[in-house]
C-alpha cells in the first residue's frame, strides 16, 4: 500500500469530487465519482511513472497530483470542446446555491479556494501545491470568494467589486 | 495599510492562518471596522458552507511534509477540541484555545453571526439524515465488510497459490509490519487464538481501500482470516455476525477501522473479534 497518499485518500477524494463537479465538463455526480477515482489512481501510478517530478512531499504532493492531473484532463477536454462549441454555465443547476457557485467558479480560483477551504491546506502549503506565488493565492481566494458572494446575493463595497468583476482569470493562448 | 494587505490579512484570519499575535491585532480591528467584519464573517460562512456541502469536517488543518500519523492525530485533536467547544455552552477564555497548538490553532468558537448559520446547517442535515433513514437507510458498511473478508479468505485459503507478503508466526513482528501502513494504529492486540497459530498477512482489496487480511491456521490446515481496513470516520457500530456459505463471518466498525473476523466456525470468529475488544458474542 502506498502510504503517502491512501492515509488520506478520504478527504483527496472529496476534495476532487467537489474540484472535478463543474458546469461544464462533468455535469453528475457519477461522472464526477468516475473520473476522480481514475485519477486518483492515476496519481498513485504517478510516482512509478515518475510524472510530475516533484520536491512536495506527503499530503501536499498527493493533492498537487490530483490538481495537475485534473488541469490536464481539462485541458485535452478543452481542447476537443473548441469544435462542439460551448458556452459557459451550460451544466445543469442543481443543489445548494454555494454547490452551484463553486462549480460555476473559474478553476483556478476553484482549486484555490477548495484547497484552503476544504482540504485544509495553509496559504503557505497550498502555494506550494499549486506552485503559484502568495499574492496569487490571495489574489485567487479574493476573486473565489467575491464571485461565490455575489452568487449567493451578497455584495460588498462597489469600488473593490468593480476591480475584481472584470479580472481575467487563465488566459487562453492561441 | 491598504486595503490589499487588509484583505489578506482577512483571508489569513479566516483560513486560521495568522499566529495568535496577528489574529488578536485583527480582531481589534474587526470591532473598528464594520465592513471588513461583515466581509469576513460571510467568508467565514462560506467556508462553513463549502465545508459542510461537500461533505468534510469542520475545521482541519494539516502541516506540509509531517508524517501521516501525526496528521491523522491532528484532525482528531482538532475534531475533539472542536467538539468540546460546541457541547460548552460557556464562551471560551481568550487564548484558552492556542496553548495546544499554537502554531497552529485549528477548533475556535464561532462568531455569533455563524452560531446560527451553522446550526440551521446541522439541523437541515439531521433532517437529511432522518429522511435517509426513513426511506431505507444508506447500506451497512458490516454487511460489506463481510463480504470482501470472504472473498479475501477464500482467495488465500488453503488451496490459494498467492503468496503472503509478510509470512510470519510471530504477532509482534505482524504490528511492527503492519502499524507504518495505516494512518491510526490498528488494532492489532490480541492476536493470540488457542488452537490457532499465525501465519501472516496480505494486503487485501477492502470495500473502500486497500485492507490487511490476517490469516490463522489450525492444525488441520484450516484458515481463518481477520481483515482491518482504514474507513474514514466511520460510526461505531457493534459486531454483526452471519454465514456466507461455508464461512462463518462477523464485522464492526470502531475506531477509525472496519474489521470483519472470517472462519469456519462462530467460536473462531468470536474469538477473533474478542481480540480487538469488540465482543462478538
Amino acid at each position: 500500500m502506498n502510504r503517502e497518499w491512501s492515509d488520506d485518500t478520504g478527504s483527496l477524494r472529496r476534495f476532487g469530487l467537489a474540484l472535478a463537479r463543474d458546469d461544464r465538463f462533468v455535469l453528475d455526480d457519477a461522472s464526477a465519482t468516475r473520473l476522480v477515482d481514475k485519477l486518483i489512481r492515476q496519481s498513485a501510478v504517478a510516482p512509478i511513472a515518475e510524472e510530475f517530478p516533484s520536491r512536495l512531499k506527503g499530503r501536499a504532493r498527493a493533492f498537487a497530483r490530483l490538481i495537475q492531473l485534473y488541469r490536464r484532463h481539462v485541458r485535452r477536454l478543452a481542447m476537443e470542446d473548441v469544435e462542439g462549441g460551448w458556452t459557459e454555465g451550460s451544466g445543469a443547476r442543481s443543489g445548494p446555491a454555494v454547490v452551484n457557485g463553486v462549480r460555476a467558479l473559474p478553476l483556478e480560483l476553484r482549486e484555490a479556494l477548495l484547497l484552503v477551504v476544504l482540504g485544509g491546506f495553509s496559504h503557505g502549503e497550498a502555494t506550494e501545491a499549486l506552485d503559484i506565488p502568495m499574492s496569487c493565492l490571495l489574489e485567487r481566494l479574493e476573486r473565489g470568494r467575491m464571485r461565490l458572494a455575489q452568487h449567493m446575493g451578497v455584495s460588498f463595497d462597489p469600488v473593490r467589486e468593480t476591480n475584481w468583476q472584470g479580472a481575467p482569470h487563465l488566459r487562453v493562448i492561441k | 495599510m491598504t486595503d490589499r494587505f487588509a484583505s489578506s490579512e482577512a483571508h489569513g484570519y479566516v483560513d486560521s492562518c495568522l499566529d495568535p499575535q496577528q489574529k488578536r491585532a485583527f480582531e481589534a480591528r474587526l470591532h473598528e471596522e464594520s465592513e471588513l467584519r461583515r466581509r469576513v464573517e460571510t467568508w467565514q460562512a462560506q467556508n462553513e458552507a463549502i465545508r459542510l456541502a461537500f461533505g468534510a469536517s469542520p475545521r482541519t488543518r494539516f502541516s506540509l511534509g509531517r508524517p501521516s500519523n501525526e496528521n491523522a492525530t491532528a484532525r482528531l485533536n482538532a475534531e475533539t477540541d472542536l467538539r468540546r467547544v460546541e457541547s460548552s455552552p460557556a464562551p471560551r477564555k481568550a487564548g484558552s484555545g492556542e496553548t495546544s497548538q499554537a502554531a497552529r490553532p485549528v477548533a475556535e468558537a464561532p462568531p455569533p453571526a455563524l452560531g446560527m448559520l451553522r446550526w440551521a446547517a446541522v439541523g437541515a442535515l439531521a433532517f437529511g439524515l432522518l429522511c435517509v433513514s426513513a426511506s431505507g437507510g444508506p447500506a451497512d458498511p458490516r454487511d460489506a465488510l463481510m463480504d470482501a473478508g470472504a472473498s479475501a479468505l477464500r482467495a488465500f485459503s488453503a488451496a490459494a497459490v498467492a503468496p503472503l507478503d509478510m509470512p510470519t508466526h510471530d504477532a509482534r513482528a505482524l504490528a511492527k509490519w503492519l502499524s507504518p501502513r495505516f494512518a491510526l494504529n490498528p488494532p492489532l492486540s490480541g492476536l493470540e487464538i488457542p488452537g490457532w497459530s499465525l501465519v501472516g498477512a496480505r494486503m487485501v482489496p477492502g470495500t473502500r481501500s486497500a485492507a490487511a487480511l490476517i490469516l490463522f491456521e489450525n492444525e488441520d490446515h484450516v484458515r481463518a482470516g481477520l481483515m482491518i481496513e482504514p474507513l474514514d470516520a466511520p460510526p461505531a457500530l457493534a459486531p454483526l455476525a452471519r454465514r456466507i456459505g461455508a464461512v462463518a463471518s462477523a464485522a464492526a466498525t470502531e475506531g477509525g477501522h472496519g474489521i470483519a473476523a472470517m472462519g469456519p466456525s462462530v467460536s473462531v470468529v468470536a474469538a477473533l473479534m474478542r481480540g480487538r475488544g469488540a465482543g462478538g458474542d
